[in-house]
């Protein structure tokens, strides 16, 4: 007789479905017993730990290069503090006073140091903290595992679930290196690291299923559905069914978006927009064109600055704009000038009550002439093979433009006079994210070749809001009718005087909105690399006449609400499965 | 000795990322740097320390530092809290 389904349901921490055979793991425990060490002992235990912690450190960077190579930052940055915490002095200290004192063997202490932090973090109330005793923990254990010179085994042959107690950040990462179908654990939520790295390799996984080890033997069928958050263990055959079509469907999706790559973005009326990137760092790029984007919307410029701890000179800066021209080439690159201040790391002299609404972006740089003159000087002279524009950050009206505009040619004139060459007919432009430039863009419109919108200020200072600030976050609305009406407005103002006029903020990459910003007439979307085949696939099956009608019925609404509710239907209508994979970007999951 | 008072202003607290800046940073001095919370004191060197301080947005710190080059990293350590770690915006 067939085995009776079971249906469990968890918390959806990484989207994504798949049916296979369960494997249930145990990790093995590591048994500590107490011994009283001689005095000859000591030293030797002591040797023997420096050598588990050397041990364990270089496992731990192994594991951390691996991640910084495979995954996003957030998800890296994981291992970093798992490095940190085997180098925590003050563990140190106590294990190597407690050994020369209390003369017992080092992983006893080990085990005897983690209770003790485990006991004072499950004080917390704050439970993303006592999640994080799962990171300490592991630590612990690898030092131990390595005092007693026994190797962990994160590997299973064939593709299978993983189902588990719980699992470690290292336990995610290994396992994804085999052919993991998902992870079902007993414990663990939404934030725990494990659930942070399994949407980053994109393999699904329930957490908080608190019984699933106890239901699941290893082979048993289930099927995981990392989009509802449940594991269906033995399924029956409808529900078999029913989600071998679901994940046909998320596969044929799939591989209609990477045959989308070569393909232009033009709607079925013929109507061609441009779908950039935003970027920061030249090991981007090689992701950046495999995504099918047609050059980078926004480069920023700010980490040039960050990582040096200082403004970088003209030369390091004109050698780094021109490798990204030549690894961009024939495509076009939007350097952003520096946009230093506000959230982007306080020049420490000087402290404002205000800092977003200081001294930031284009201000803080005219107030510093000779560091932007040598950042223009540096993307002017990276644009010999005219694939290069410049954009300004944070300009809020004429004067400041001009003041901008007056300095761009006088450096130019100083570049003729030096006989470097550069692009004389390079486009200008700049961000739309002030609500003050808004309203006068058409004076600024005369002065530039094209506008590029920076939905994430504009929307917080339209609207008045830090998104930050939990009080008030649901304010920050992008489809708020104020601020449509500000982007329509851009965007008509600028063709009025022939610019094009593109959006480089978040609002670009979310699907929920491309039709909507097609429609409003937008020309350029630059987004997150990612997000780059959904939001192609969406314009490429809708027309340019279908788009203006919804941007104009959207228009017609007065209030979000209403606005996110009929775009809403509208795509679920339109586009059923690509809410799969919207919901894999946008669960209102609290990212770390 | 340098005390300062200070408030947690990002909104996550000191979790992963906020501590392991700050542990990072505080490596760079030599100078002893502790953290008080309520009653409880720890080594602002110490990552675990650091999370078993369990600090959330607008809890109040005393941060103290003792030694020779207290006065710069007293800077250093103050600036990343005021500027929230950099998260007031992502």
């Amino acid at each position: 007789m067939a085995k009776q389904e079971i249906i469990l349901k968890g918390l959806p921490a990484s989207g994504g479905i798949a049916i296979g055979p369960a494997y249930v793991y145990e990790r093995e425990e590591v048994y500590v017993s107490q011994r009283i060490l001689t005095e000859n002992e000591v030293e030797r235990e002591l040797h023997l730990l420096e050598e588990a912690m050397m041990r364990s450190r270089h496992q731990l960077e192994k594991i951390a290069t691996f991640a910084r190579e495979t995954l996003d930052s957030d998800a890296a940055q994981i291992f970093e503090g798992q490095l940190l915490m085997l180098d925590d002095p003050e563990m140190r200290k106590a294990l190597d006073q407690r050994l020369r004192h209390e003369k017992k063997n080092a992983d006893f202490l080990i085990y005897d140091e983690l209770k003790k932090y485990r006991a004072m973090l499950n004080e917390s109330r704050n439970e993303l903290l006592r999640e994080r005793m799962v990171d300490i923990d592991e630590v612990g254990q690898r030092i131990i595992r390595n005092l007693q010179k026994k190797r962990l085994h994160s590997t299973v042959e064939g593709e299978h679930v993983i189902i588990a107690n719980s699992l470690t950040p290292s336990d995610t990462l290994l396992f994804s290196r085999n052919d993991v179908l998902g992870f079902a654990t007993d414990l663990g939520g939404i934030t725990s690291h494990a659930a942070i790295l399994s949407r980053s390799l994109k393999i699904p996984a329930v957490t908080a299923l608190h019984t699933v080890t106890a239901m699941v033997e290893t082979g048993d069928e289930v099927i995981i559905d990392g989009q509802r958050g449940l594991l269906i263990i033995n399924p029956c055959d409808e529900h078999r069914l029913d989600y071998h079509r679901k994940i046909k469907r998320i596969e044929r999706f799939e591989s209609e978006l990477k045959g989308l790559v070569d393909l232009p973005s033009v709607t079925q009326d013929g109507h061609k927009v441009e779908l950039s990137a935003n970027a920061e760092f030249i090991n981007e790029l090689e992701y950046v064109v495999t995504q099918g984007s047609k050059g980078i919307g926004l480069y920023r410029t700010e980490h040039l600055y960050i990582e040096k701890g200082d403004f970088p000179s003209e030369q390091e800066q004109y050698i780094e704009y021109s490798e990204i021209a030549h690894m961009m080439y024939p495509q076009q690159v939007i350097f952003r000038t520096f946009d230093i201040g506000g959230d982007k790391l306080l020049d420490s002299a000087v402290k404002e009550s205000n800092p977003f609404l200081g001294w930031r972006g284009i201000r803080m740089m005219l107030d510093k002439p000779v560091i932007f003159r040598q950042q223009l000087r540096a993307m002017l002279r990276a644009s010999t093979m005219k694939n290069i524009k410049i954009m300004f950050p944070m300009i809020s009206g004429v004067a400041e433009l001009r003041e901008v505009l007056n300095m761009l040619e006088d450096v130019r004139g100083e570049l003729r006079d030096e006989g470097i060459s550069f692009d004389e007919s390079m486009q200008i432009g700049l961000m739309i994210e002030v609500p003050s430039a808004v309203f006068v863009a058409d004076e600024l419109a005369q002065h530039v070749d094209f506008f590029s919108i920076g939905t994430n200020d504009l929307v917080q200072y339209l609207m008045a809001v830090d998104r930050n600030n939990e009080l008030i976050a649901d304010l920050y609305q992008e489809l708020h009718p104020a601020v449509l009406r500000a982007i329509k407005i851009t965007i008509d103002t600028g063709h009025r005087h022939g610019l094009w006029v593109g959006m480089c903020g978040e609002m670009a990459g979310n699907p929920l909105a491309t039709v909507l910003l097609l429609g409003l007439g937008l020309d350029e979307f630059s987004m997150v690399p990612s997000v780059i085949p959904e939001v192609k696939k969406i314009i490429r099956s809708t027309t340019y006449t279908e788009a203006k009608g919804i941007a104009q019925e959207v228009l017609q609404k007065s209030n979000s609400l209403d606005i996110r509710t009929f775009l809403t239907e509208y795509m679920e209508q339109r586009y059923p499965e690509l809410l799969v994979g919207m919901l894999n970007g946008d669960n209102g999951v609290v990212h770390e | 000795m340098i005390e300062r008072e200070i408030t947690i202003k990002n909104r996550t607290g000191l979790h992963t990322r906020p501590a392991a800046a700050l542990v990072k940073t505080a490596a760079g001095f030599v100078s002893e740097f502790y953290i008080k919370k309520n009653d409880f004191e720890i080594n602002g060197k110490s990552i675990i320390g650091v999370m078993t301080l369990a600090a959330e947005q607008g809890s109040t710190l005393v941060l103290t530092f003792d030694g020779e080059d207290e006065q710069e990293m007293a800077a250093a350590i103050v600036g990343l809290f005021e500027d929230g770690f950099g998260e007031l915006e992502h």
